[in-house]
C-alpha cells in the first residue's frame, strides 16, 4: 500500500491517495480540491482513480469532485446520498468494502455531520473531521457534541494505539497520541474564551 | 507508506524492525540491531518505510538524510544531528531528544508528539503539517523557521525561542509557556484558544 497526501489550500483540507505499490486502480480520499499537483501525483504514480471515498460532505472535502470526474470515470462512496447531484454508493455504519483490492472498514460517527464517516485500511483511520490532531471535529449543539464523543470513545478508541490517525484537517497522528493528549477527550480539561488572557502572547 | 509486521513474540503488538521477525525489545541481539540500523541510517540515502522503535542513537551523524515513512517511536536520541534532511511521514512520538541538532530540515506530515526535547535546536527549518502536540521542550530553538500547520497543542515550552517564524495555522492551544520568545514571529496568525 502506498499513501499519499495532498494539502488543499482551499478548506485547508487533506486529500488522501492510496493505490498499490505497482500503480492501477486508485483510491481518492475526501478530494476538497482538484489541482494540477494532485494530478501529477496522480499520474507519475501510474494510477488511475476508480473510487472516492467521502468522510462527509462537507464542501471542503468534496469541491475536487466535480473537475475529477472529468478526468476519471470514479465510482463514489459515501453515508449521504446527496454530494453535488453525483451518483454516490451509501455507505452505512459498520459495513465492509473491497475496492482496489484494499479491506476497508467503515464507520458512521455523527456529530461534527450526519453523515460523518470514518475508514480504516489496515492500521490507517482516515477520520475525516471527527477527530483530529488534538480535537474532535466542531459541533453546533451540545448534544451533538455528546453523541460525537460518545461515537468516537465506542467506535475509534477500542482500536489499537498504533493505529495511524490521517484526518481531514492538520496533522497526523496516532490513537496511542490522542488517548493521552487530546484535550477534547479529556473531560477535565476544557480550554475556551476564557483563557485567552492566560494563552495569548500578547497579555504575557 | 507503511508496509509493517507485527513482533512475532507472543502476545506483543508493536511493529517488527524491518527485515526482522522481533521489534527491538524482544530481538535476541539488541545491540548488534542497533548498530546495523545506524550503519543504514548514515548511508545517507532514501530510507522509506522503515521500522525501529524503542531503539537508542548517540552520537550520530543522520546528516542530508532522507526519511519517508518511518516508524522511530519511543526512541532515545543524544547528540543526533540530523541538520538538511528531508523527513516527511515519519513517527517519533514519545521519544526523547538530548542535544540534537535539526538545523535546516525539512519535515512535512511528520509526528513528534509526546516526545521530550532538550536543548535541541531546529533553526532555519521547514516543519510544515508536523504534530508536536503534548512535547515538552526545554532549551530548544525553532527560530528562522516556517512552522506552518504545525501542532504544539497541550505542550509544555521551557525556555523555547520561536523567533522570526512563520507562525500561521500553528497551533499553541492549552500549551504551558515559560520564558516562550516569538519575537518577529506573526503569533497573531497562530491558534492559542478555541470558540468551540
Amino acid at each position: 500500500m502506498k499513501l499519499f497526501f495532498h494539502f488543499s489550500v482551499i478548506g485547508f483540507s487533506n486529500t488522501y491517495l492510496i493505490g498499490n505499490n505497482d500503480g492501477g486502480e486508485a483510491i481518492l480520499v475526501d478530494p476538497g480540491h482538484m489541482d494540477l499537483e494532485l494530478l501529477k501525483l496522480i499520474e507519475y504514480n501510474n494510477y488511475y482513480i476508480k473510487y472516492v471515498l467521502l468522510t462527509h460532505r462537507h464542501t471542503s472535502h468534496t469541491k475536487g469532485l466535480k473537475t475529477l470526474s472529468k478526468i476519471y470515470d470514479v465510482e463514489i462512496y459515501a453515508n449521504s446520498p446527496h454530494i453535488h447531484d453525483f451518483p454516490v454508493h451509501i455507505v452505512s455504519d459498520d459495513s465492509h468494502l473491497n475496492l482496489a483490492g484494499f479491506d476497508i472498514s467503515a464507520f458512521l460517527i455523527p456529530g461534527h455531520s450526519s453523515d460523518s464517516m470514518v475508514f480504516k485500511i489496515g492500521d490507517a483511520l482516515f477520520t475525516g473531521d471527527v477527530l483530529m490532531a488534538g480535537r474532535i471535529g466542531s459541533t453546533t449543539t451540545s448534544l451533538s457534541r455528546s453523541l460525537l464523543l460518545r461515537s468516537i470513545r465506542e467506535k475509534i478508541l477500542p482500536f489499537e494505539e498504533n493505529t495511524i490517525i490521517f484526518p481531514g484537517h492538520g496533522t497526523p497522528t496516532t490513537l496511542g497520541i490522542e488517548k493521552i493528549i487530546n484535550a477534547d477527550l479529556m473531560p477535565h480539561r476544557h480550554g475556551s474564551k476564557h483563557d485567552l488572557k492566560e494563552n495569548n502572547p500578547e497579555y504575557s | 507508506m507503511f508496509d509493517f509486521i507485527r513482533c512475532s513474540h507472543s502476545g506483543c503488538n508493536e511493529f517488527a524492525v524491518t527485515k526482522h521477525t522481533t521489534c527491538f525489545q524482544h530481538a535476541e541481539n539488541p545491540e548488534t540491531l542497533q548498530q546495523e540500523v545506524a550503519a543504514k541510517l548514515m548511508e545517507k540515502g532514501i530510507v522509506g518505510s522503515y521500522c525501529l522503535t524503542h531503539g537508542e542513537f548517540s552520537n550520530l551523524d543522520l546528516t542530508e538524510s532522507s526519511l519517508y515513512a518511518c516508524k522511530f517511536s519511543h526512541g532515545t536520541f543524544r547528540n543526533v544531528d540530523f541538520s538538511d534532511s528531508y523527513i516527511q511521514l515519519c513517527f517519533f512520538e514519545f521519544s526523547t531528544f538530548i542535544n540534537c541538532t535539526f538545523n535546516e530540515i525539512t519535515s512535512k506530515y511528520s509526528v513528534f508528539a509526546g516526545s521530550e526535547f532538550k536543548e535541541c535546536t531546529f533553526a532555519g527549518s521547514d516543519i510544515l503539517h508536523s504534530n508536536f502536540s503534548g512535547i515538552t521542550a526545554d532549551h530548544t530553538v525553532f527560530d528562522d523557521s516556517d512552522l506552518y500547520y504545525t501542532n504544539f497543542s497541550s505542550s509544555k515550552l521551557s525556555h523555547v525561542s520561536f523567533k522570526d517564524c512563520n507562525l500561521k495555522k500553528a497551533d499553541f492551544y492549552l500549551s504551558e509557556r515559560q520564558e516562550v520568545s516569538f519575537k518577529y514571529s506573526n503569533f497573531e496568525e497562530a491558534l492559542f484558544f478555541r470558540e468551540n
